[in-house]
């Protein structure tokens, strides 16, 4: 019997997660097909415009992280409740708040592995011309505040699934709408009243703002807030234990 | 080691839990006896924290559960019902895991013998949903063991297993018993036989029996009485007679009543309290049925849980 020490505490709950994830063949090829289908798009009109400019790619990926975040989440506690793994979780000693911590931690690591798997592709747009680093900086912070709050939310959706598919659809449309719900498309259409209302909780508007890369501190504000806004109503969904079980 | 007091919890309109009330010793082996539905898991869940109770209390080893969860669990084993497993990680992920979530310093080397008595050590480096049913039983046991916990609530952890494993399994859970309260649930009752000492049957969502195994092996005369009367008239008479306890009593309509009595002491001892029973009971009622009886285990559970099965 040979026996090894895989891997660290916290880490624990965070690698089991990741295992489900990202760390095994349907993972990569989730992160492969992103790649591919949003690098096509990005292509599609980066040498029409023949500059070597990196916001149609970061604009692009507002609605991949739609899908993305849905689909991870749904794995998440949809998943656990529909095997019943949620029961050995509650039944382990951490608390609600690791629990939830794990794993938007883990889906915070799949973002990172998704712009690490597009840095070749601003590496290339680098060497076609200039770009503006801080630019750049601006847009990885922005994508990394737009996918949190994305995940952060269907966290706490998948909470309320036992069926992971409903879980995701359910995310899925939700977040479409309330990113759509803050577009000029809509907001056009709309009494002013409400388009105003709907504004300030409008994801677009303050996700333009590190797109034109001077993001403002009402807009760190915003994803900050609702992103520990969602974590907390996850936890204290997670704490009420008879509907999750 | 536990003790809960009136526990009661509701799901919605439907009571799981009725003023539940027992309490469980160090190094004793419990069967928790009961038909599906019958408040077994709600209780384990309430014990160990996974679940709070509406009214009453719990303590394990002087933790509430309710607003001590993590220091209970630190010290609980537990392996749910239907055994839920990470079924996507490696046997030794999975167990390094709870290993360290329940801080475990020493692991796997400290446990080296445990996995070796469990067969772990054969599919150390598989992934769980390659494992059979037993292997896969065998993992949940020995995560709800790694820690070493001071109570062990094991839900079902007999089932999927052959009788080989059976048999070893039961041989490791007495050894672990000697120092360790341990909750076990089945409805096999022959497993009940061979592996604990108390056992205690819920019914409808409230115990109805609580007792030493022993006294079902025939240390005890068990007499069973139906009687037309006062309750307050038997409960004077277990009073003067402290060999006599009263194990069950049930009210079958207005003022007829079903008790299982314990008869202590020697042949002869008993031969008098008979007469002493059922001389009082008649001088203020009238008896039904008076039936001295060694009643197994499985007659004792068919005839408590009758209305479920």
């Amino acid at each position: 019997m040979k026996f090894k020490r895989p891997n660290p505490t916290i880490g624990g709950l965070i690698y089991k997660d990741l295992k489900l994830m990202l760390l095994n063949a349907s993972g990569w090829l989730t992160i492969a097909v992103f790649n591919l289908v949003v690098v096509w798009l990005f292509s599609q009109n980066f040498f029409l415009v023949g500059q070597s400019e990196l916001t149609p790619l970061f604009s692009l990926v507002k609605w991949g992280f739609i899908i993305l975040a849905s689909a991870l989440s749904m794995r998440a506690f949809a998943d656990e409740r529909a095997k019943q793994t949620i029961e050995l979780l509650l039944s382990w000693p951490v608390s609600p708040w690791q629990i939830v911590m794990s794993k938007f931690i883990a889906g915070l690591t799949v973002y990172f592995s998704l712009v690490l798997s597009l840095l070749p592709v601003m590496v290339l747009v680098s060497f076609l011309g200039p770009v503006d680093a801080g630019q750049v900086v601006s847009f990885i912070i922005g994508s990394l505040a737009l996918f949190s709050l994305y995940y952060a939310y269907s966290l706490f959706v998948s909470l309320y699934f036992k069926n992971i598919v409903a879980s995701f659809l359910f995310s899925l449309f939700s977040l479409f709408v309330w990113y759509l719900s803050g577009t000029a498309f809509v907001s056009d259409r709309l009494p002013v009243q409400l388009s105003t209302l709907l504004a300030s909780v409008s994801i677009d508007s303050y996700y333009q703002t590190f797109l034109i890369g001077v993001p403002s501190l009402a807009a760190v504000v915003f994803f900050t807030s609702f992103v520990f806004l969602f974590l907390r109503l996850s936890v204290i969904r997670l704490i009420k234990k008879d509907q999750v079980l | 080691m536990i003790k809960l007091k009136q526990i009661s919890k509701s799901f919605g309109s439907f009571k799981a839990l009725d003023k539940v009330s027992f309490s469980l010793r160090q190094g004793v082996i419990t069967a928790f006896l009961g038909v599906n539905g019958a408040g077994k898991t709600t209780t384990m869940r309430i014990i160990n924290g996974i679940l709070d109770a509406d009214s009453g209390q719990v303590k394990v080893d002087s933790y509430d559960p309710h607003k001590q969860p993590l220091k209970v669990r630190q010290i609980v084993g537990y392996l749910p019902e239907n055994n839920p497993l990470y079924t996507n990680l490696e046997v030794v992920e999975y167990l390094a895991l709870v290993a360290k979530l329940h801080h475990v310093s020493d692991f796997p080397a400290g446990q080296k013998a445990l996995f070796a008595k469990m067969g772990i050590d054969k599919v150390w480096q598989r992934h769980i949903d390659e494992l059979s049913k037993g292997y896969r039983q065998r993992v949940g046991l020995t995560a709800a063991l790694i820690h070493r916990p001071k109570v062990l609530i094991l839900d079902e952890p007999l089932s999927g297993l052959d009788p080989v494993q059976k048999g070893e399994i039961i041989g490791l859970l007495k050894q672990i018993g000697k120092k360790t309260t341990v909750l076990f649930s089945t409805h096999v009752l022959a497993e009940v036989k061979d592996l604990c000492d108390d056992v205690i049957i819920i019914n409808k969502g409230k115990i109805v029996y609580q007792d030493h195994l022993d006294s079902r092996k025939g240390q005890y005369l068990k007499l069973l009485v139906k009687f037309a009367g006062t309750k307050s008239k038997i409960n004077g008479l277990i009073k003067a007679k402290p060999q006599i306890k009263l194990v069950s009593l049930a009210s079958l309509k207005p003022g007829l009543w079903q008790a299982d009595f314990q008869i202590l002491g020697s042949k002869k001892q008993q031969d008098s309290l008979l007469r002493f029973l059922s001389a009082g009971l008649a001088d203020s009622g009238i008896i039904l049925e008076f039936r001295p009886e060694s009643e197994s285990l499985s007659d004792l559970f068919y005839r408590l849980t009758k209305n479920e099965v």
